[in-house]
């Protein structure tokens, strides 16, 4: 479970404090499929990067299955990441001129699992998003919706209880980012949550639950 | 082992750039250390020229034609002559003996080292360094006709100190070895010891030693004997000695006796050699210096700014692994571990050459002549490579940390 309380999240403009995250509090229960949306700059991305403990807040709590996340050290946080969250991002942030299973693999590179092991899930993941013919190939020499494909087995291969998708489908078009959809549904389905951050109120819809951000304070949420 | 992996992946990011930077890394490292090492070799032989002799010492040149000497059907003329000029000197008060330096190629081993035979005189003059045994224990006489000698090099490290070897000289394409040699002491490195085999109008104190990978003998008629028995051209007698002029003689007959010096050889004077040889190592340090202390200059920045370059080619790749769970602390080691492999490289294969360099000596496989390795070699690598690799590292390691993950990732974003 995901628990936010009163996150504020500031950025020196000049010599004044621009609030990109305003008093945000906010609850994700396990399982569930969220989307964040908003119009650019609304405060979105900053929130998703505090949710998967790349960033801390100035102020406020986040509690992570009943972790304080933000008392960690970084090499406990950075273990979190590893362990408990996917990402995804709309540019696919793989390592282009590297294979696709070493891209699929990099997580384990960071924790103790056997070299043997690290092939097994790997091919698991990639059969999960339909990719098991293709890894092999250098991750530059796959299309837009492959590569997310691959972003995507990467994101569940230390099987996360969270994945965190920051405007996923940004670079596709429209029927690839469909299918990107239900990938994602299916993985909701198997009880992983999935929150996405996206300004596209198709892709929104997708989703049980949606959130609405501007600056930096929430608007709106479906579920209440 | 994943971190190897990931560092290999640091590095590949500009394959030809970090082969480009290791090779001349590594070369410049070398071309230093050998300037170096012979610098201090020159240095060394005149500290060791000045130690151990006195001013009223001389270096003697016999002139001779050396198309006589071919045609000469004796075993060693220039042996002879040198014998019969001495035994005029001996009528000289202030006569002392002449130290002279003969020398023979043998077989030990399958390979071939060379050797010295000394006279006592100057055994007691040169009192080198040994790392085993003692110089007592060298005897002119052979015990049943078991000889005994002092190893320099390395071609004897696996010997043990007392036992028995069989060396033999080459007759006719083959090599015999029924010379039976007690080795009884170990020179310690540098394997340099008195070698005459150069004289000239100037004459330095390097250019009375050289370096030997074999054995130092006694001068006995019976080891005469034994090796003419085997080839009987073995023996190669230097034109060149040193002798001493008696300090308790006169004045008039210090003077009488140079003058016959002068008469029959070509002589320098103790003075005259420290002078030059003074000149001469300052001219080294100021001539061949500079130049590999610039070259490393240039490489030491070039590693920097290549590191700087690693280090930025790298930023994004790292923000992917942040992402994927890899601390800032793995990070900082992966990075600082890439960055180390490129000057490490070259160190180490320096530090390796300088280490084995008496070993290729003594195979004959690399003779660089006037050379001096040693542990001193060693620490000089080491100092700048932790200097230079230890700044880049630094430096790397800032450009690194300025740019934290979470800004990179926006920018990845
Ligand atoms: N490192 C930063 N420095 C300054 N301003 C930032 C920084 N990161 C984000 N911001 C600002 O915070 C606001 C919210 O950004 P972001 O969360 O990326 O918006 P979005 O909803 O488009 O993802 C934007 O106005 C952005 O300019
Ligand atoms: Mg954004």
């Amino acid at each position: 479970m995901i628990k936010v309380e009163n996150l504020i999240k500031t950025y020196k403009l000049g010599k004044d404090l621009f609030y990109a995250l305003d008093d945000v509090s906010l609850t994700v229960d396990d399982g569930e499929l969220v989307a964040i949306c908003g119009t650019s700059g609304a405060g979105k991305s900053t929130l998703l990067n505090i949710l998967g403990c790349l960033d801390k807040a100035d102020s406020g709590k986040y509690y992570l299955d009943d972790v304080d996340v933000f008392s960690l050290k970084d090499s406990k946080t950075a273990k979190l990441r590893n362990k408990k969250i996917g990402f995804v991002l709309q540019d696919f942030s793989l390592i282009n001129q590297k294979k696709v299973d070493f891209n699929v693999m990099l997580p384990m590179y960071f924790d103790n699992t056997p070299g043997k092991q690290m092939k097994i899930k790997a091919d698991k993941a990639l059969k999960a998003v339909g990719l098991e013919d293709q890894k092999n190939k250098k991750a530059n020499q796959l299309s837009g919706g492959q590569r997310q494909r691959v972003a995507i087995a990467r994101a569940i291969v230390n099987d996360p209880s969270v994945v965190l998708a920051d405007e996923p489908t940004g670079a596709l078009d429209s029927k690839t980012s469909q299918s990107i959809m239900e990938l994602f549904k299916e993985l909701n389905k198997k009880g992983i949550t999935v929150i996405i951050v996206t300004h596209d109120k198709e892709i929104a819809s997708y989703c049980n639950r949606q959130i609405e951000i501007k600056d930096g304070k929430i608007i709106f949420d479906s579920k209440k | 082992m994943k971190s190897i992996k990931l560092i290999i992946g640091f590095l590949a990011k500009s394959k030809s750039a970090a082969v480009i930077l290791v090779f001349s890394y590594t070369l410049v490292l070398l071309i230093a250390n050998i300037t170096f090492a012979s610098v201090r070799y020159i240095t060394y032989t005149r500290d060791v020229f000045v130690e151990y002799n006195s001013p009223n010492t001389f270096y003697c040149a016999l002139d001779y034609d050396p198309g006589e000497i071919m045609e000469s059907d004796k075993a060693d003329p220039i042996d002879e002559k040198l014998t019969y000029i001495e035994n005029n000197a001996g009528k000289y008060s202030a006569y002392q003996p002449f130290l002279k330096e003969q020398n023979f190629v043998a077989v030990y081993d399958g390979t071939q080292i060379s050797c010295e035979i000394y006279d006592k005189e100057m055994v007691q003059r040169y009192p080198l360094a040994l790392s085993e045994g003692s110089w007592e224990e060298l005897k002119i006489e052979s015990d049943d006709s078991v000889f005994t000698a002092v190893s320099s090099g390395a071609q004897f490290d696996g010997v043990k100190l007392g036992s028995v070897v069989s060396v033999g000289v080459n007759k006719g394409g083959k090599a015999l070895s029924d010379i039976k040699v007690k080795i009884v002491g170990k020179l310690a490195a540098p394997y340099s010891v008195p070698h005459f085999s150069v004289s000239g109008s100037i004459v330095t104190a390097d250019y009375m030693f050289g370096n030997l990978d074999g054995l130092i003998f006694l001068k006995s008629d019976e080891l005469i004997n034994k090796i003419n028995a085997q080839s009987s051209y073995a023996i190669t007698t230097s034109g060149n000695f040193i002798t001493t002029i008696l300090p308790d003689a006169t004045e008039k007959e210090q003077e009488e006796y140079i003058t016959f010096l002068k008469n029959n050889f070509s002589v320098k004077s103790y003075d005259e050699i420290k002078l030059k040889s003074d000149e001469k190592v300052d001219r080294e340090v100021r001539q061949r210096i500079p130049i590999p202390v610039f070259l490393l200059t240039i490489v030491s920045f070039a590693l920097l700014s290549m590191s700087v370059l690693f280090v930025n080619k790298n930023i994004r790749d790292h923000a992917v692994y942040y992402m994927c769970g890899c601390s800032r602390k793995r990070s900082c080691a992966i990075v600082s571990g890439g960055v180390m492999f490129l000057g490490a490289v070259g160190g180490i294969i320096n530090i390796l050459f300088v280490s084995f360099y008496s070993k290729l000596s003594a195979q004959g496989i690399l003779n660089l002549n006037n050379v001096l390795f040693d542990s001193v070699s060693i620490l000089y690598t080491g100092l700048i490579l932790l200097i230079t690799v230890g700044t880049s590292v630094a430096l790397g390691l800032i450009v690194f940390r300025k740019n934290t993950p979470i800004e990179i990732y926006r920018r990845v974003e």
